[in-house]
């Protein structure tokens, strides 16, 4: 009797043949992942209490659309400010100078180990009253970037490997100055990878920013939490709070993932 | 070109990699240093270029030392090609070229762009500059970083190993731009492995093993090595 198995018959098949054959396999097992994250999807919701009532909160829309901006504002000035600061971190964490250096990295690693919620209370309730400053809004967008700071760096590190240590010795052999170093040779080739990892930090920006509630700032986290408790529905609100995020965050992350595999090429 | 090198030692942690080398040489245009791998040829060749700087020893090149004080207005008049070629991998040849005239020799972007564009066509690359480095074979981009250490008009050339990346198809190229490089009267020292090469190229050769100079001398004097080390890597 002939022993049959799939791996045999896949064998006597021709390349072409089993190219589309493997093809075919990839796309169905590609439906599967997705159908299995939907019925996750929808047994969370289905499951999250006996009679849902999104209504209450939905209707609050222009509300909800305020918390929305905030949150899109809140985020994309904590991304230029931590930008901005995470490059003057990253060089300080670069320099040759020993104190910048030691400050820099003992408190990356200090903020690293911090959690986000304890970086926020320091911000707005310590170090906001140390200096008179009770504006929570920019006390919050301060406490996101120094958070962020140090991740920015990181990335800004990451980015500068992909420059080799030869094109560093042609700089100093002919005595570049930092500015000319940067402009000319080290910033133009850290773009490229750099814009995949800043997508990945304000994706994390928008996430971390739902702590912010915790200072009664109006973005989406507060906003629906105050709503959701008015009308005796925090499932209903977390729920929509998730939706809401996800809406955000996961075309970020496709286009960082689409603009990363461009730019490994 | 003159070189005088007094009790140079260089130490990489605990290895003594150049073991207290003292030379003269007098009025010569090209110097050729040869030796196994690993035996301080590099080594000798990135301090006689400054970029490094030896703590025992000093060197003299063309009467003035070289040291921290000085690196500077040394490194100003002198060019380096690597054994990779080290272009700036996101500009073109061209802007390779005129990055370093415009913005680090202050020159004038016409004059900038004449030099490049006569460069270019001297060296048979006028084809490739507008192209990126990854875009040009290896070869070509080895030419192209020679090109761009001599547009600055350096008074001496260092060469470390510029075909050693290359296949030997691509090596003749590189080969005879260096040649090119010694019938326009440039002054320059480079290390190589090809041994026909350097008999063409250099006035001078230095012959090293284990971070010491065996041999050194006219080019004609490698007919008769006094050494039995130089008489087998002659001889290989």
């Amino acid at each position: 009797m002939k022993n049959w198995d799939l791996s045999t018959s896949l064998k006597n098949l021709s390349p072409t043949k089993r190219l589309k054959s493997f093809t075919i396999s990839k796309l169905v097992q590609k439906i599967l992942a997705y159908a299995l994250i939907i019925y996750l999807f929808v047994f969370i919701i289905l499951n999250a209490t006996d009679s849902l009532n999104y209504s209450l909160i939905l209707e609050k829309k222009s509300a909800l659309l305020y918390a929305l901006l905030t949150t899109l504002m809140i985020s994309l000035v904590t991304l230029i400010i931590s930008m901005i600061g995470g490059f003057f971190f990253y060089l300080a964490m670069k320099s040759n100078n020993t104190f910048l250096r030691t400050f820099t990295l003992s408190l990356r690693e200090i903020i690293m180990g911090t959690p986000l919620l304890v970086m926020i209370f320091l911000v707005v309730y310590v170090f906001g009253i140390a200096i008179g400053v009770s504006n929570k809004l920019n006390l919050g967008i301060l406490a996101l970037s120094a958070y962020m700071i140090p991740y920015v760096a990181n990335a800004y590190e990451g980015a500068s490997s992909v420059i080799d240590r030869d094109q560093y010795i042609v700089m100093d052999l002919y005595h570049f100055t930092l500015y000319q170093r940067y402009r000319y040779v080290i910033l133009p080739q850290m773009i490229k990878p750099l814009i995949p990892a800043m997508l990945n930090n304000l994706s994390s920006i928008i996430k971390g920013s739902a702590l912010l509630k915790i200072v009664s700032i109006s973005e989406i986290s507060y906003v629906i939490t105050v709503i959701s408790n008015k009308n005796y529905a925090s499932i209903e609100g977390y729920l929509i709070m998730w939706i809401m995020y996800l809406i955000i965050t996961i075309p970020l992350s496709l286009v960082a993932t689409y603009l990363g595999k461009r730019y490994m090429k | 070109m003159n070189i005088d090198i007094k009790n140079l030692s260089v130490f990489y942690d605990q290895n003594e990699v150049i073991k207290d080398i003292s030379l003269s040489i007098n009025d010569v245009k090209v110097i050729g240093i040869i030796g196994e791998s690993g035996c301080g040829k590099s080594t000798l060749l990135r301090h006689l270029s400054g970029i490094e700087v030896a703590s025992g020893g000093t060197i003299y090149v063309n009467g003035r030392e070289i040291n921290r004080d000085n690196l500077r207005e040394y490194q100003s008049r002198i060019g380096v090609v690597f054994q990779h070629h080290s272009l700036f991998p996101h500009l073109s040849v061209r802007e390779n070229i005129e990055l370093i005239l415009t913005k680090i020799k202050k020159m004038d972007k016409t004059e900038a762009v004449d030099l490049t564009n006569k460069l270019l066509d001297d060296f048979h690359l006028r084809e490739q500059g507008d192209k990126i480095p990854s875009k040009i074979s290896g070869g070509q981009a080895q030419r192209a970083s020679i090109v761009r250490a001599i547009a600055t008009n350096p008074e001496l050339l260092f060469l470390d190993e510029p075909t050693a990346a290359l296949d030997p198809l691509l090596t003749e190229e590189v080969l005879n731009t260096i040649l090119e490089l010694k019938r326009k009267g440039s002054e320059f020292i480079f290390i190589t492995h090809e041994m026909d090469f350097l008999k063409k190229t250099a006035d001078y050769f230095i012959f090293m093993n284990e971070g010491i100079v065996i041999e050194s001398g006219n080019i004609e004097r490698l007919e008769n090595p006094k050494t039995e080390l130089l008489k087998k890597f002659v001889n290989r």
